[in-house]
């Protein structure tokens, strides 16, 4: 059965672009065929005649910037999640235990706590803020 | 460091891993979408967009291949997109995603040599010039185009072949 020139041209494509190896069927096919053997020069043209330089694009810095600033927006983003289930859990469990002291007869020693900190930590609140001014005085000195 | 370091350390979101990867694969991509679209801006959002989505999937990426041809494939996939996006905008359009001599009359590709070859890639459809571009200038094996287009070899095969017959008939035209 013979083969079309059509099939032989695909098979020097393949040839060219070293998909397979050149064959003696081939080899003498193209001696014999004007049509397959322009085509197997015009393979080689193409070479040359479809050179497409590579340049850079002037905007690469900005979009890779872009893309770099995206990243850390993503990962900013993933730190919040992150800390929200965090704080949850942490709250959950707080919340817990808080529970379990009150059903297990601790409530009266819990409300003094509860108490004790809200009357104690606004009287603090002044003492610490003096302290921290006075610590960033000191600091402001030295430099 | 080499590549597959790299991905790895990508992969444990070290930005310096990353942006080196993006760094060294971005004139393959961009080169890949300017002939592709023909168009400068057009391949410098698709740059940017297969960059985005390669940003956000890094961690299902399986080093079966190249990171860069992994990238291509993201890139034809968002090239199919949107030139079917522009075909439902502007149907009356034959070859939307593929700007115009004029659009790019001062572009970069007008502006060089090799305009005249940008020219005859502007007239192969847009399914075909890919797979020419993807063996022609950057030398992937039928295997690798069929993966990246998602089509059987034997396609690959015949649209090469009508990509060179169409070149051949249009430099012989200008020949003329």
């Amino acid at each position: 059965m013979n083969k079309s020139c059509e099939m032989y041209q695909m098979e020097l494509m393949d040839v060219h672009y070293g998909e397979s190896e050149m064959t003696e069927e081939l080899r003498s096919h193209l001696d014999g065929c004007e049509d397959c053997s322009r085509y197997w020069a015009g393979l080689g043209e193409l070479e040359t005649s479809m050179v497409f330089p590579e340049f850079e694009d002037p905007f690469k810095e900005i979009v890779l910037d872009k893309l770099m600033a995206e990243r850390e927006n993503k990962s900013g983003r993933k730190r919040n999640a992150l800390d929200f289930a965090a704080f949850i859990l942490l709250a959950g469990l707080f919340l817990g235990a808080c529970l379990a002291l009150v059903f297990s007869g601790h409530a009266v020693a819990l409300s003094k706590i509860y108490l004790s900190i809200f009357m104690v930590a606004p009287l603090m609140l002044p003492f610490l803020i003096k302290r921290q001014m006075t610590k960033g005085a000191h600091t402001n000195g030295r430099a | 460091m080499k590549e597959d370091q790299l991905i790895k350390a990508a992969k444990k979101n070290d930005p310096k891993a990353l942006d080196q990867l993006f760094r060294d694969s971005y004139p393959i991509v961009y080169g890949y979408l300017i002939k592709t679209t023909l168009n400068e801006q057009t391949a410098r959002d698709l740059t940017q967009e297969t960059f985005l989505k390669a940003l956000n999937k890094i961690g299902s990426f399986n080093a079966k291949s190249k990171f860069s041809t992994w990238l291509i494939s993201i890139a034809t996939n968002l090239h199919k997109d949107e030139l079917r996006k522009r075909s439902r905008e502007r149907p009356e359009s034959a070859n939307p995603a593929v700007s115009s001599a004029s659009d790019v009359e001062k572009s970069v590709l007008e502006r060089e040599a090799f305009g005249k070859v940008s020219e005859i890639l502007r007239k192969l459809p847009d399914a075909k010039r890919r797979v020419f571009i993807l063996k022609h200038y950057y030398h992937y094996s039928y295997e690798e185009i069929s993966r990246i287009e998602n089509c059987p070899i034997g396609t690959v095969r015949s649209r090469l072949h009508d990509c060179i017959n169409k070149i051949r008939s249009e430099m012989g035209v200008e020949a003329q």
